[in-house]
């Protein structure tokens, strides 16, 4: 299991992460969404053992992963830009990770290769970037970790290949129980493979929740009323979203979805209809600030 | 889940995986150490004689045993900073992965911490490069031991390189690889790197100019080191025991101060104060001790790193500016050592002491902050950032000027007083008179750089030339009154101006020199003074020493030291009997006997230490002769014929700048001339006893006699007073040689100087120029000064012959002659003042 308590990280003056926190259980694969910069990457490198928190720490059963050295053995980081030795190959590459990771597994090495159709020793430098990450993961996966952190791991995958990484992953954590955090910007990604996600807003966690259980912290409504409403009339709702148009008025809700309709239907609409938020428009919601009007830019 | 069992296979691996990466560290260290050990020579040769293995073994056993032999710079000089770039590169391949993103991202997640991971891969580097040097040592001592047997010298030298070697590889590689744990680029440390590996160099190069600068005769003066930086093949004789203290600045710290500490194996070899015997050099326990310090001093700075990696932040890996400490202490210690720099083209100015502290001072604050500027835009590349942080300048520049003040307030130094004579139990003084033009223009205070330094350094016997001793031990009351009187005089030059021009009035004139004056107090303690200038009345003083009894037993002690070296058989030095005007001298060939060269010299030893062989000036007693001592053959190399009469030989000597051809050539430049008079009773005994008397007939009597004072708009003479004092043999007279000067082309531009002088004494006949233009001699007479005075009767020119010497004091009131002879022979030499007028 891995925990995350009180994260902080800054770099001079600028605050990456702060004060976030979050569980992911074994057997379980968390998605990590937000805009770029928002702070994943940060948060894994910490997760890693990589950047040493300012405040806060993360632990993998109990154990510190940055002061405890020994507890990373069992964790495998993929960032986002990948390492490969000059002229190494995936039979080089599975040597030196093999050093430094006693349950590396040269077996599973060979089927994943297979699977993927990967030269063994083929040097890694003339792989596309596609290939190459297919090469990480599948040296990952051989270290059979009990902790699997990816960046951005999946970018530059064909659809194909996605689509059989998505499954040897969901796979692979079904069958060793481990604990994945996968962070991407591809949002179906997310709900197709992870059981959990939450969504980094610059610095901290908007949400947290399980993918299934979106529609029932989050959702929007559309309503007429008979007047003209204001925002601050909606006071007892926690609203995360307003749009008016004249009588017709369209919010999204944090919250309990049955509750957030039962305040709202005190404000006597003519009508009300709630729709479920999709992961797409929850990360749009987010970025709300970042709404510029290019037209006027350019003008 | 893991448990700490895997920890020391993460560190196994890790350091496995390194060792095999710089596996290329272990060979370069291995051959170039081979090479430089001149095994690779050796198989060359052995090509040739069929003999592979005792000429490499030769090869090796020379170069390690014999530490007398000028082989520094074959073993140490190139190795050394091969060696030091090695270390600093392989530092940077090592720990390269902390420069990158992406190989941080890798390296410091795995499960291993940093710290260890950082003590792997060291190791491993050290592990490499140390394996590299002890294989070919080892390969060296077996082969040694299999053809010459075991020896003692052999493992100790080979003990001593193999330290030496490892120190020096360690010595940059520790320090870059502690940097890297501090930058994010390896831009960065790389500059940084070497900025800190010649960091104590400059330190104490700079800290000496400080005090040198700022206290009128500072105990401190710049070391030797600074110029043996860049005159290295003279450091050899230069580096002898009890030169240090005079030679480095701070003392002994001088000696562990990269590149010091490689400078040589001799240098090694002094220990503290004790004279070091030059021609008894032999490895030693002592020469670890550096080494050793120096070894210690890197495993603080290792463990320094150590502890810096596991605080190592992944987040500089890529960037720039991560060490403002870092990138602060590089400004503060390049940039007075530049101001120093600065300071030095300004040396042989005419400046006083005071002017020459504010150019100092001023040198230093406009390159600190040009300095800083330059680092703070390539590193930050913001000039809003740089005005922010101005402050760190100001900072800068206020700890420059603190350590000034401390500096000038004589408080890290001490009473700069000079001591009562009632305080002193002894004392020491060296005079230095150094021609590096280069390192005068670099370095303030290096040298004296000037021909009246030399001057000084000339008249005064009891000095420190370049390879010589330091005289110490004066206890009479005498000799200390006359060091402390020219110390004084030597104080009231404080404000005074240099002026190392030639001719005018030389009596007012304050020249650059090197004066060093320690005094022993007889509280134990001791007191040191140092000093640029000099005036002809502080050489007048100091050389009253040469009469006293210590310094006679001294230069007698030294001369009777080379008696018992020309038994041994190791040096062959050739001695030639000379007529008192040169007309008639030995072959040195003829005096192979070495019991009879022996014999000679110790008898001169003991006509110095009777007084009889004055020092520092010539006897009013008749000239009998002269003895001629070299290590050289005395005969050029292309000898056409010898003359069993006068045993003259002909043969062709290549000057630097032309060839001339002589007949009757003789070079008196490269060994002891010692002169013979007649109440030198000692001498005169056993030339007598061993028939060699007639050896000082003249063979050909002089013509006639051109002589005159010396002057600066003269076109035909001018001095080169250079010493004939090497290897610490001092000569008992001073020489003060003549040029005459040949003339080739119409314009000054154009013409060629060819000079002869009283050190080659001989006939030139043709001078060949570069491109291949033959010049016919100028006679000497066709190109006389104004004030030059001609005499050719017999009876004036019989008078001037037998006060002619080769070498006078030239403190005296003397004349510069030439005489020409009825064979033709031209011989320059001295007049004394009292003759001519």
């Amino acid at each position: 299991m891995i925990e995350v308590k009180g994260l902080t990280k800054k770099f001079g003056d600028f605050t990456a992460v702060k004060d976030l926190s979050m569980t992911v259980d074994d057997g379980s694969i968390y998605g990590l969404v937000g805009y770029n910069g928002a702070g994943k990457t940060t948060l894994l490198k910490m997760i890693a053992g990589v950047y040493k928190p300012d405040e806060g720490a993360a632990f993998i059963d109990g154990r510190n992963t940055y002061t405890d050295p020994e507890v990373r053995v069992n964790m495998f980081y993929v960032p986002d830009d990948i390492m490969f030795a000059a002229f190494s190959t995936i039979e080089k590459m599975a040597k030196f990770y093999a050093g430094y990771y006693p349950t590396f597994s040269y077996n599973t090495l060979d089927k994943l290769c297979d699977a993927f159709g990967l030269d063994k020793k083929a040097k890694l430098n003339s792989f596309s970037k596609g290939m190459q990450r297919q090469a990480e993961m599948i040296l990952g996966m051989s270290v059979l970790p009990s902790v699997l952190l990816l960046d951005e791991s999946f970018d530059g995958l064909d659809p194909q290949k996605r689509s059989v990484m998505n499954r040897m992953l969901v796979d692979y954590v079904a069958e060793r129980n481990c604990s994945v955090i996968i962070s991407s910007h591809n949002l179906h990604e997310i709900s197709d493979i992870c059981d959990r996600m939450a969504l980094i807003n610059g610095k901290s966690i908007a949400l947290d929740c399980g993918v299934d259980d979106i529609g029932s912290e989050r959702c929007s409504f559309r309503m007429v009323f008979a007047r003209e409403i204001s925002p601050e009339e909606l006071s007892g709702v926690e609203v995360t979203k307003f749009k008016a148009d004249g009588k017709i008025v369209t919010v999204s809700v944090k919250g309990n979805p049955d509750e957030a309709e039962l305040k709202l239907r005190q404000l006597e609409p003519v009508l009300i209809e709630r729709f479920p938020l999709t992961i797409e428009e929850l990360f749009l919601e987010e970025m709300e600030d970042t709404d510029y009007d290019f037209k006027e830019i350019f003008a | 889940m893991t448990s700490k069992k895997y920890s020391p296979k993460l560190f196994r691996f890790s350091f496995k995986e390194t060792l095999k990466a710089d596996l290329f560290v272990g060979v370069i260290a291995f051959v170039s150490t081979c090479c430089q050990a001149n095994a690779i020579r050796g198989l060359i040769v052995a090509q040739f004689d069929k003999d592979v293995l005792k000429n490499l073994a030769r090869q090796f056993y020379y170069i390690l045993t014999y530490p007398k032999e000028d082989f520094g710079s074959a073993i140490i000089g190139s190795t050394d900073y091969l060696f030091m770039f090695l270390g600093v590169f392989c530092a940077l391949v090592t720990f390269g992965y902390l420069m990158h993103k992406n190989t941080v991202n890798v390296y410091f997640s795995l499960g291993i911490s940093h710290s260890k991971l950082f003590l792997s891969r060291y190791l491993a580097c050290v592990c490499s490069a140390f394996s590299g040097v002890f294989i070919a040592l080892a390969i060296c001592a077996a082969l040694n031991i299999s053809v010459f047997g075991f020896s003692s010298q052999l493992l100790i030298a080979l003990a001593y390189y193999l330290l030496k070697l490892t120190s020096i590889f360690l010595y940059s590689f520790t320090i870059t690889a502690f940097v890297m744990q501090l930058v994010g680029s390896s831009l960065e440390s790389f500059v940084y790197s070497f900025v800190a590996i010649f960091s104590p160099f400059m330190i104490n190069t700079t800290l000496s100019a400080l005090f040198h600068s700022l206290i009128y005769g500072s105990p401190y003066s710049l070391g030797e080191s600074a110029i043996s930086y860049y005159y290295y093949d003279s450091t050899f004789l230069r580096y002898s025991g009890e030169e240090f203290s005079g030679m480095f600045s701070l003392g002994d710290f001088g000696k562990l101060v990269f590149p010091s500490f490689s400078d040589t194996v001799f240098n090694a070899m002094g220990s503290g104060n004790k004279r070091l015997d030059y021609f008894a050099a032999n490895y030693s326990g002592s020469v670890f001790i550096a080494p050793l310090i120096f070894l210690a001093v890197i495993i603080l700075l290792g463990a320094a790193a150590y502890l810096m990696s596991k605080r190592r932040k992944a987040e500089y890996a890529g960037f720039m500016g991560c060490s403002p400490v870092l990138q602060g202490y590089c400004v503060l210690t390049v940039g007075p050592f530049l101001g120093v720099y600065v300071l030095g083209m300004f040396q042989s100015s005419s400046l006083s002491f005071s002017q020459l502290r504010l150019l100092l001072i001023a040198a230093v604050v406009i390159i600190m902050a040009v300095g800083y500027t330059a680092v703070e835009f390539i590193v930050l590349r913001s000039g809003k950032k740089y005005v922010s942080r101005l402050k760190y300048l100001g900072a800068e520049l206020a700890v420059f000027l603190i350590g000034c003040a401390v500096i000038a307030s004589t408080i890290p130094v001490g009473s700069v007083k000079i001591p009562a004579i009632g305080d002193i139990e002894s004392a020491s003084v060296t005079v230095e008179g150094k021609n590096y033009t280069t390192a005068s223009s670099m370095i303030p205070y290096a040298s004296s750089g000037a021909y009246y330094g030399e001057n000084l350094r000339l008249d005064s016997n009891l000095t420190l030339s370049g390879n010589s001793y330091i005289y110490d031990g004066f206890t009479a009351k005498e000799d200390i009154k006359t060091i402390i009187s020219a110390n004084e005089k030597l104080e009231e030059l404080k404000n005074s101006k240099f002026d190392d021009t030639f001719g005018g009035d030389e009596e007012s004139k304050v020249f650059h020199s090197r004066i060093r004056i320690e005094y022993t107090l007889k509280n134990g303690k001791t007191r040191v003074k140092n000093y640029d200038c000099a005036t002809l009345d502080v050489k007048r003083e100091l050389n009253k020493l040469n009469k006293s009894e210590n310094m006679r037993n001294q230069v007698a002690e030294q001369t009777r030291k080379m008696a018992d070296k020309l038994l041994d058989g190791d040096y062959q030095y050739s001695i030639a009997l000379i007529s008192p005007n040169t007309t008639r001298s030995t072959v040195p060939l003829a005096f192979e006997d070495e019991k009879l060269r022996s014999g000679l010299v110790n008898a001169f030893a003991d006509d110095i230490a009777s007084g009889a062989m004055p020092l520092g000036g010539a006897s009013g007693s008749e000239l009998l002769g002269y003895v001629y001592i070299t290590d050289y053959w005395l005969v050029p190399d292309d000898i056409i014929e010898a003359d069993p009469e006068t045993g003259r030989a002909k043969g062709i000597k290549a000057d630097s700048d032309v060839d001339v051809s002589y007949t009757d050539f003789y070079d008196f430049s490269s060994g002891w001339l010692y002169p013979v008079y007649a109440e030198m009773e000692n001498t005169v005994k056993f030339i007598g006893a061993n028939g060699l008397g007639a050896l000082f007939e003249n063979a050909s009597d002089a013509v006639k006699v051109i002589y005159c004072k010396y002057d600066e708009d003269s076109e035909i003479c001018k001095f080169n007073n250079t010493t004939n004092i090497l290897e610490g043999w001092s000569l008992p007279d001073v020489s003060a040689q003549l040029m005459w000067q040949a003339y080739a082309g119409e314009n000054e531009d154009d013409r060629i100087i060819v000079e002869y002088h009283n050190s080659v004494v001989g006939t030139p006949e043709t001078v060949v120029m570069d491109d291949g233009e033959e010049i016919e001699r100028t006679d000497p007479g066709e190109l006389l000064p104004e004030n030059s005075v001609t005499i050719e009767s017999p009876e004036e020119v019989a008078a001037a012959q037998k006060a002619l010497r080769l070498q006078y004091n030239s403190c005296d009131d003397v004349y510069y002659a030439v005489m020409i002879c009825e064979d033709g022979r031209t011989v320059a030499g001295m007049l004394p003042g009292d003759f001519a007028k």
